[in-house]
């Protein structure tokens, strides 16, 4: 009889882990699930963002080296001299030149 | 007396009626469940998944960025931004909308069309009050649930009103096109408004040609959610910017750009022009260095300007040649063998008469037995009429169609087509020809055509594109296309030479470069009028022209329409040409090859 009731007991115990375990593992597969969609919905919202940024400062970039803002805050007459009719230096006198 | 077996079967009967009984309540039973399975599967079937998917499935609706133009050094021309319009929910509003209106107003005035406009302090003064009482009266419409209070403001703007943390206020952003270098390059890029359904759309330009490329793509995505809607894991979702337009990259170059546009808004106020163009090409690839025209517009204020300014003239505007048509019949006279350069005209020692035309030189003056070189040099009508005679009308007009003459340029423009070319090829028609009167041109195709001469007789398609970036990075080159060898490189390289003494003897030779030898030619045509024959005192100005002459780094065409200072080409549009060009000779490394030097000691 005692034998009988162990057997029970042992199978049960046994139905019991596998239900806890499975009960276990779904709980930990649903929270990878949860964790790792959270986790990509925060990598794409940063990934949005820097892609926001990046535009962001290619625009002030693209303001800052235009040649029209070159040209509103530089001096390019005082800067530059035009040259109009080159220089060409074909005599010289130096030693180097004679030889 | 009762058998066993009769009393067996006497208590046997109930037992069998509430088995029967059991068995009957189980199928009505099982009857129902399949009766309800029915309802649920088959005639409320449609309903329940449609409701299933509503609770689990999201979908998302994404509208791809519109992609960006860049010069050839890629060098943004035309990006996009983020502009926020600055939103309030009445009803929400925790705060009085007088102080609300106080606090925003000095952020948001700076962003203010009217005011970023006006100059002068006191009407500067009279809008940011004007908009105070507009916020406070948005402010205040307490019935409506939404109120709009100003469109575009910077990002700036929208940080420094977050920092103010006022409850019912909101932004709602929307990107815009922008202009790092203000209106350059109007005519190539074109620029983008809205449509009939608020959808951006580019016109004219690369703009209107590439809109399908440069469009962002709109997506819709289904995802299954969890219970608070968000997306579960181990969805394949396409990569974020998969939906963003093609960027498109320009073959023209910034600094030249520049250059040509600010020297041809000189060069028209100098001679009075009405409109003028410049176009810068490389005659080995095709590329579109540069291309100006004047009078533009601003892409980003567009709706400010005449609609007819959207266009590209150089691509649009048909004109009669003129005497730069000269080089191709020079051209092709010495391709089929008709004349050298040392050929003698035997008929221009007066007006050639063609039926009752008489064609006369532009300066009345003739000089019996002239040299083809001489001819083109001093720009002699009537020696190209000897020339296209000698031709004859079929060749000529082959030769003028293989030029593409007429021909769509296949330039990724909008507006790029076929022109009218002519039907009737007479004496006097071929004779008129022959010297660009009687046929009409664009400015890109007269241009192409010449970069022929230039490119050892080899036509090449004319590009303003250099490459195009997909999505991911990849980036496509558009390639150099040759269409055909139009003339042979001999014969290219004769009339060279024979448009490098034009240059140095002809009209234009007091403006000739003393630092490089130039290949070019002046034309000054007449504008037809619209009730027959040509305006008086009209002309168009052209000087086309192309250096170093045995390997060209650059074919540059001026044109010049009614400059009041002078009609004449050589007076006008060549020394503009000259004047761009002494500067290309630095941007584009071309050393000199001829100087009145100064010696030093």
């Amino acid at each position: 009889m005692l034998k009988k009731q162990q057997l029970y007991l042992t199978y049960y115990a046994l139905i019991g882990s596998v239900l806890v375990f499975q009960v276990i593992y779904t709980i930990y597969q649903t929270s990878l699930v949860v964790a790792h969609g959270h986790q990509q919905r925060t990598l794409e919202n940063n990934q949005q963002q820097l892609a926001k940024k990046k535009q962001l400062l290619q625009g002030k970039l693209a303001n800052k080296t235009s040649l029209l803002a070159l040209s509103e805050n530089g001096n390019l007459t005082e800067e530059y001299q035009l040259i109009s009719k080159p220089i060409i230096i074909d005599k010289s006198i130096s030693l180097a030149a004679a030889n | 007396m009762i058998s066993k077996y009769s009393r067996s079967r006497s208590k046997s009967l109930p037992v069998s009626n509430r088995n029967k009984a059991a068995i009957l309540i189980i199928y009505f039973g099982l009857l129902s469940i399949l009766v309800k399975l029915f309802y649920w599967q088959v005639i409320q079937g449609s309903w329940l998944k449609t409701a299933a998917n509503n609770q689990y499935q999201r979908t998302l609706t994404q509208q791809g960025k519109r992609g960006q133009i860049f010069t050839s050094d890629k060098h943004l021309l035309v990006g996009n931004i983020s502009k926020y319009r600055l939103v309030a929910y009445p009803q929400l509003l925790t705060e009085d909308p007088v102080k609300i209106s106080k606090l925003i107003n000095p952020i948001i005035i700076d962003d203010y069309q009217p005011y970023q406009e006006s100059t002068e302090s006191a009407k500067r003064e009279e809008l940011m009050d004007e908009l105070e009482e507009a916020l406070e009266q948005k402010l205040n419409r307490k019935e409506a649930k939404w109120v709009s209070l100003l469109n575009n403001l910077a990002e700036e703007t929208k940080s420094e009103i977050e920092a103010l943390n006022i409850t019912g206020l909101d932004f709602e952003d929307a990107l815009v096109r922008f202009y790092p270098e203000a209106s350059m390059a109007a005519h190539l890029t074109g620029f983008v408004a809205k449509d009939e359904a608020g959808q951006d759309v580019g016109y004219f330009g690369v703009e209107g040609a590439l809109n399908k490329e440069l469009s962002g793509k709109k997506r819709r995505i289904t995802l299954t959610a969890d219970a608070l809607g968000f997306s579960l894991l181990g969805q394949k979702k396409p990569p974020l910017n998969s939906n963003q337009g093609r960027d498109v990259v320009l073959t023209i170059r910034r600094d030249l750009q520049s250059l040509i546009e600010t020297e041809l808004k000189k060069g028209m106020e100098h001679y009075g022009a009405k409109s003028g163009e410049v176009l810068i090409l490389q005659p080995q690839t095709g590329k579109i260095l540069a291309l100006a025209a004047e009078p533009k517009f601003d892409q980003e204020k567009y709706y400010q300007y005449d609609p007819y300014l959207y266009k590209n003239p150089l691509l649009i505007d048909l004109f009669e040649p003129g005497s730069i048509m000269k080089t191709l019949t020079v051209a092709i006279g010495i391709d089929t063998e008709s004349i050298t350069s040392e050929t003698e005209c035997p008929r221009c020692d007066g007006p050639v008469a063609i039926g009752k035309y008489s064609i006369k030189t532009w300066n009345d003056e003739y000089h019996p037995k002239i040299k083809m070189s001489d001819a083109l040099a001093k720009s002699d009508n009537t020696a190209m009429v000897f020339v296209a005679e000698e031709v004859g009308s079929d060749v000529f007009e082959k030769y003028l169609q293989n030029f593409d003459i007429g021909e769509e340029l296949g330039v990724d423009l909008y507006g790029d087509s076929d022109t009218p070319f002519p039907q009737k090829w007479g004496p006097i028609e071929l004779a008129t020809r022959s010297f660009g009167q009687g046929i009409s041109t664009t400015s890109l195709q007269i241009a192409k055509a010449v970069s022929a001469i230039a490119n050892h007789g080899q036509l090449m398609q004319i590009r303003a594109i250099d490459s195009v970036i997909n999505p991911d990075g990849k980036e496509i080159s558009v390639e150099p296309r040759k269409i055909r060898q139009v003339i042979s490189d001999k014969a290219a390289q004769q009339t060279t030479e024979m448009m490098v003494h034009a240059a140095q003897s002809g009209e234009a030779q007091w403006i000739y470069s003393k630092t490089h030898t130039v290949a070019a030619k002046t034309g000054t045509s007449q504008i037809p009028a619209e009730d027959g024959g040509y305006k008086e005192n009209a002309t168009i100005a052209t000087f086309i022209g192309f250096a170093p002459p045995e390997n060209p780094q650059f074919l540059m065409l001026v044109k010049l329409v009614e400059p009041q200072s002078s009609p004449w080409a050589a007076e006008t549009a060549a020394p503009l040409w000259y004047k761009i060009a002494e500067k290309l000779f630095l941007s584009l490394n071309i050393p000199p090859d001829h100087q009145e030097s100064i010696g030093y000691n």
